[in-house]
Formats: structure tokens, sequence, C-alpha cells
């Protein structure tokens, strides 16, 4: 399936690439930021345009984009699910609009660095960013896989509990490879030892024997949007509940399930 | 995350140099950089500064606080105050080593630098480990760590949310039924 599309998507590029070459074109500016980059309309233009070194380089340069400006807005958003993942101790929602961007991107811009030559400083720089990029990604894409691994019962049963319009936890993909590993698993666990038990105890459930995710695990997180009123559980029997806000910018050391929603609304960030 | 990820984090911050060589604007996935021409100053993240460093193809300008008497006052000031006081840059060590250690040509007084910085962040790790300390003390249930930067956070982050989580489940586990049961025997 993932090969299929990733197909598709360069069938698109290809065409779009045909068009552009045939007509000239003009741009006033253009949003660089990954995400936003998408979602605007003709961002199969916007991303030509972007393009070094081509026949298509637009005439009018860019206004606006700076490069730290771009660089910083635009990747916060990447580089930024890429650690919320990276320290939550619970699978996060999918951010596979993300991640098909960043990837039609880098496909995109590789397909471009195959048609020059090797020793360009142009080129080079391209590629560096690239494999930077690429990090990333994978990075994000492994932490993600390895917490499915870790626990793919309660993952999956997250998933069916899931009520209609629900935004899915898990990409199709990664829905796919939760289903075949606990497939898997039970089949492995049948063969190499439930058949041999008597057969009152040949039965074994994965979703109480695979260890859940530890909600109450400490975090360190950095506020993005002011929240008040957020009521902090006491550890000991002695202390009492209390409540606190969470200033703009400041730094907390807390438990995930405190501030678990403000995660996913992106109130948050995790460091 | 480990130390090599939170300086690949601060790599991405831009940084000033003085290339020796002329390049239009390059469009670059995360944004554009450019043009280069040389002799004129222009901003690039740290990776692609340290990178040109390296083929000695610029020159790079240390940030404004890289300087002996702000980072001396700089010292003073978190030795003096028992909170974390801020810092000039959310990546100081990183960017500190990073300059120190590709272009430690192009920054006056690179050793005194060197030594200033390292004085700051053992007052600041210092700092830290007491805090540690009493929050695990007195079981605290959140802290508030303003001005921490990234690096100091990941040296002693994982040790202590794992040390906290396994005091965690020793006291809740001990709580119900009492202890003896499992040790009779």
């Amino acid at each position: 399936m993932w090969v299929k599309r990733q197909e598709r998507m360069l069938l698109e590029h290809a065409d779009t690439a045909r068009k552009h070459t045939q007509q000239p074109h003009y741009y006033d500016c253009y949003c660089l930021n990954g995400i936003q980059f998408l979602k605007s309309t003709p961002h199969h233009q916007q991303q030509y345009g972007r393009l070094f070194g081509c026949a298509t380089t637009p005439r009018i340069l860019p206004i606006s984009a700076s490069y730290n400006l771009g660089h910083l807005q635009g990747f916060a958003v990447s580089f930024q699910a890429w650690m919320n993942e990276k320290f939550s101790p619970e699978l996060l929602e999918s951010k596979s609009e993300i991640v098909e961007c960043v990837i039609e991107q880098l496909e995109h811009m590789e397909e471009n660095l195959k048609r020059t030559k090797g020793g360009d400083l142009k080129a080079s720089i391209h590629r560096m960013e690239v494999e930077r990029i690429r990090y990333v990604l994978s990075s994000y894409l492994r932490s993600r896989i390895r917490k499915i691994e870790k626990y793919f019962p309660h993952v999956l049963e997250k998933e069916k509990t899931r009520t209609e319009g629900e935004p899915s936890i898990l990409s199709p993909e990664e829905f796919a490879f939760a289903k075949e590993y606990m497939a898997n698993t039970e089949a492995h666990l049948k063969n190499v030892a439930l058949k041999h038990m008597p057969p009152n105890l040949q039965k074994v459930d994965l979703l109480k024997i695979v260890p859940e995710p530890n909600l109450d695990a400490f975090v360190f997180l950095r506020v993005k949007e002011k929240q008040e009123n957020i009521l902090v559980e006491p550890e000991t029997d002695e202390q009492s509940e209390y409540v606190i806000d969470l200033d703009k910018d400041s730094q907390h050391l807390i438990r995930y399930k405190t501030i678990a929603p403000l995660v996913a609304s992106g109130a948050v960030k995790l460091i | 995350m480990e130390a090599s990820e939170v300086e690949f984090l601060a790599e991405q911050e831009p940084v000033t140099i003085i290339p020796n060589f002329s390049l239009d604007r390059i469009y670059l996935i995360g944004g554009d950089l450019g043009p280069f021409n040389p002799g004129l100053p222009v901003q690039v993240p740290l990776w692609l500064a340290i990178n040109l460093k390296q083929r000695q193809k610029c020159r790079l300008i240390p940030p404004e606080w890289m300087d002996v008497e702000k980072l001396e006052q700089i010292r003073e000031q978190e030795r003096n105050e028992a909170t974390f006081t801020p810092m000039p840059s959310p990546y100081y060590m990183e960017f500190t080593k990073l300059l120190l250690n590709y272009a430690a040509d192009n920054i006056p007084k690179a050793d005194e630098i060197r030594t200033l910085v390292k004085d700051t962040w053992d007052t600041r790790i210092a700092k830290l480990r007491l805090s540690a300390d009493s929050f695990v003390r007195q079981q605290e249930a959140h802290a508030r760590l303003d001005n921490l930067t990234l690096m100091e956070i990941n040296t002693t982050g994982p040790f202590l949310t794992q040390a906290l989580d396994h005091m965690y489940k020793l006291r809740t586990n001990l709580q119900p039924g009492g202890s003896a049961q499992s040790q009779d025997f």
C-alpha cells in the first residue's frame, strides 16, 4: 500500500513538472514552511519554484522568505512532532499529514539531485539538508514503531474502541503493521508453547500480559500557550492536591497523565 | 534524548558567517539562504556554517554573547543567585563547543571563553543536582524549571525520570494490603 502511494505521488510530480516546463510562471511570494505549504492550493507550483538550478526557477524571488523565519517555523512543526513522540510514554496521534508532506518534498529534492553533477557546492548543501531531514523523519517513525511493538494490544484496542470521526492514532501503514505484529505474536506463542498446554490453559489474553504504557511517567515540558488551573495530584497521602498555572515559555517537570491532553492539543511541548 | 540529538537541534539555529565565495540564493526545504557574496555577512544554520568552515569557505562571526566580559557577568550572576539565571542562548553549551572546536581561529580569546562557559555550566549543573535531590526528598509532584536549557535537562533528565518512576512503582505496590503477604513462608 505504501509503495503504491509513493508511486502515485511520484507520478503526480512528474506531471506537474512537465506542465511547468512548458509555461513560464511568476510568484509574488510563497510560504515555505512544511505544513502550510502543503495545504495552500497550488502547492505543486510552489514546490517547483523552490527547486534549484532548473529551468523553471521563478523570475521574481520571494520577498518574505527569509531563511530564519521559514526555517524555524516550518520545521518547528515536524521537529516538535519528533520530540513529543520521543518523550511521551504513550503513542501519540499520527502526524501522517506532516510525514507525507516531508516525504513528498524529500523525494522531489532527491529526484532533482540525481540530475546534478556530484561536486557542485549547491548540490552538496541540498544533499546535506536532505540527510538531516531524513534523519528526523526516520527517527520519528522508528520511535513510533518501537512503541507499537511494545504496546501493540493496547494500541489496537484503542483503535477498536475509537468512535467514528475521532482521528486515528495510527496511520494506515502503522495499523497494518500493528495487526500483523499481533497476529504473528499470537501464532508464535501458540506454536511454541500454547498448543502443548492442557486445553484449559491454551488461551492467553495479550491485553493482560503486555504491559500498558506508563502514563504516570514524569516528563519535562515547555509551555507554548498559557494554561490555568492544572490540577496536580499529590505524591503521598499526607500531601493534598493543588492547582498550578502554566505560564507561557515556562518549563516544568510533571506527570505525563496530568498534561496529556495539552500535548495532544499542542499547547505544551515535551523536552 | 541523547546529547548528540540535542546538538543536532542546536545546529538548526542561525549563525552569521562571512563567505569567501559567491553563490546565488539557494532554496532549501527549510527556507531560503543567501545570496552569498564574498565579504558580505549572511545568516545560515550552524550545520552549514560549520561545514563551510571546514571547507575553508567562510569566516564565522561569533554570537554577541560569546564575549569574555559578558560571559564573566553571566558567570558571576549564576554564582550569586540561588535560582537558574536566563542564558544568552538556549543552546549556549552546544554553540560554544561547536564553534570552539571548528572555528577557534575566528573567535577572540577562545580559551577564556571555554573556561567561562564551562564554569557557568558546572555551577548550573550543581544547582540542578541539588534541586533534583530536594525534589526527590520532598516527593513533589511538580517542579518548575525555567531557564534550564535542553542540554542541561537531558544530562539528568532520563535518569531522574526513571528513578522517579521506579520509586513511584515501589510506593504504590506497597500501599494496598500491607507488605507482609509475600514475605511469609
